[in-house]
């Protein structure tokens, strides 16, 4: 019972803690989306349209 | 004496039963790309370019190979990185929301069978290269290959489980270092190919077995490496946990991850397009062509890259059996990571050769089943707009966010098979026998679409049905939660 009660305290805590720490500037922005994008979604389509006629 | 509460703090922490504290997540840019580059980077680079070269053919090959492995990273990305890298989780905690407390154990059995099966063909391949080198030094004879290989995997093997006995911070060094490493012989090799065989040669080399249909052979080289590079659904989570934010853990992952394995793959594609009874395995005829001191290198690479990626998978299965409930507390580190590697040491060691007869088999169900799981968690954080609690996801039992119905969420028990019946339509994984519109969509793609579609139907449609607790962010003090289980 000690130990299911301190399992539950120390998760608790845990999670507040974590919650507490999030910070929405750490989040992908639009900017990072764009390029993401860009990267692995318009230059795969350059290649395989380069790749089919090369 | 020691402090039972700090003992289970730093236990849950390590061993990754829980999210990790901000100040924990201490991993830079370089180190996330350290360890995203020892994954990446193993024996199956061959097996995957050899694999393309039965349909297309050098530039086209690898124009097409990038293309995949970069569209297979987005979908694993998008459906992973942002929950995983905010809250400091790993996948299968991450697939909470969209299965269910008790249905997200599927991703950990997809996880389990994925990483046992990929360790088990690189630890064989390790086996094969550590013989060689010693019949290529003459130092034993080919007699010897028969009992050295199975020893060698197994004493491989062993290794990998010695090194993760010291604990997740030793990943930090060792994945640095043999990422430096494979990336340096890698690119040795891909320059030592062409020299010896002679770009105009390899340009010039027809596809080993192509299908009548130019279109139906480049969706398949995309398909491959696609398909292949959703494998790395389980790995985003426990790499990305250790790096605070997405934003620092974006670019390693798409970098180290998905990159490395089209342009090392490029080697399993001009040895198998070169000589093709090597089946993308450069390393006999690169001793053959360049003596040992030609092969040796690529020998090298085998050992390092494969070691590399087996700890980095091993670890990432001890992090998913960790978020078992049941076993948080009553195993130890060791016995987690055991567990792990028992089942590689003994398909590498007793049934390699069964093994490799059905890897077919294996590398179809890779693409067959994490499709629709990345579709339904892109759906659910990009369309829905749902955003996961952290509280359902590690406080379970009845009233709590994700605990649906009896822990599993229909909407998703439907739509995974949805997108796998999709899947298999568009393209039989075991006979490669396809029907239309796959010449022109592949299957990944579409299978995550629909299986995405169908879990964001039925949520929206059974949205009045679920309790406002189970939408919305959960309420740990209600009195009505539980832990589904407390260490002993």
């Amino acid at each position: 019972m000690h130990q299911k009660a301190l399992y539950e305290e120390l998760l608790e805590r845990r999670l507040r803690l974590v919650e507490a720490g999030i910070t929405e500037s750490d989040s992908l922005n639009l900017t990072d989306y764009a390029l993401l994008w860009g990267s692995c979604a318009v230059l795969p389509a350059i290649l395989l349209v380069a790749g089919w006629f090369a | 004496m020691s402090d039972p509460q700090l003992d289970l703090d730093t236990r849950a922490s390590s061993e990754g039963w829980w999210p990790m504290l901000p100040g924990q997540r201490t991993w830079g840019m370089i180190a996330l790309m350290g360890m995203s580059i020892s994954a990446a980077v193993a024996t199956w680079v061959f097996i995957i370019g050899g694999t393309v070269a039965t349909y297309l053919g050098a530039i086209p090959g690898t124009a097409v190979m990038i293309a995949g492995s970069l569209v297979g990273i987005l979908l694993v990305v998008l459906a992973t990185l942002p929950v995983a890298s905010r809250f400091g989780i790993d996948s299968i905690a991450a697939l909470r929301p969209q299965m269910g407390n008790r249905g997200a154990y599927f991703g950990l059995v997809l996880l389990t069978m994925s990483v046992v099966g990929w360790n088990s063909v690189l630890m064989i391949f390790l086996g094969r290269a550590s013989a060689e080198i010693l019949i290529a030094l003459e130092l034993v004879g080919e007699g010897a290959r028969g009992f050295l290989v199975p020893a060698f995997s197994l004493v491989s093997t062993v290794a990998v489980w010695l090194v993760l006995r010291r604990g997740p911070e030793i990943m930090k060094s060792t994945s640095t270092l043999v990422a430096g490493l494979v990336s340096v012989l890698g690119v040795f090799i891909i320059v030592q190919l062409v020299r010896d065989i002679g770009w105009d040669t390899l340009a010039a080399a027809e596809p080993l077995a192509p299908s009548e249909s130019k279109l139906y052979n480049y969706a398949t080289g995309f398909e491959l490496l696609c398909a292949i590079n959703l494998a790395w659904w389980p790995y985003v989570g426990g790499l990305v946990r250790t790096t605070a934010g997405a934003r620092k853990a974006l670019w390693p992952v798409v970098i180290g991850l998905g990159l490395p394995v089209s342009m090392l793959s490029i080697i399993g594609l001009f040895a198998a397009l070169a000589v093709p009874e090597s089946g993308g395995d450069p390393t006999k005829f690169l001793i053959a062509l360049g003596g040992v001191q030609g092969g040796v290198p690529a020998l090298a690479f085998i050992i390092l890259a494969n070691f590399g990626t087996a700890l980095v998978g091993t670890y990432v299965a001890a992090l998913g059996l960790a978020q078992v409930p049941a076993l948080q507390g009553r195993l130890s580190w060791n016995v987690t990571t055991g567990m792990g590697v028992v089942p590689v040491a003994v398909v590498a060691t007793f049934f390699s050769a069964q093994f490799f007869d059905n890897i077919g088999v294996f590398l179809a169900f890779l693409g067959v089943t994490f499709a629709p799981i990345c579709g339904i968690q892109i759906a659910d954080y990009y369309i829905l707009r749902r955003r996961p609690s952290l509280r359902g996801m590690f406080v379970h039992g009845p009233g709590t966010p994700y605990h649906y119905w009896k822990g599993f969420n229909p909407a998703g028990l439907v739509a995974v098979p949805v997108g796998v019946a999709t899947y298999i339509y568009l393209l039989n994984p075991l006979t490669y026998v396809s029907h239309a519109p796959y010449q022109y969509v592949s299957a990944t793609v579409p299978s995550a679409v629909v299986a995405g579609a169908a879990y964001a139907l039925i949520m929206k449609l059974t949205a009045s049905r679920r309790q406002p607790d189970q939408v919305e962010e959960s309420t740990v003090d209600n009195g009505r939660t539980e832990p589904t289980s407390v260490p002993s």
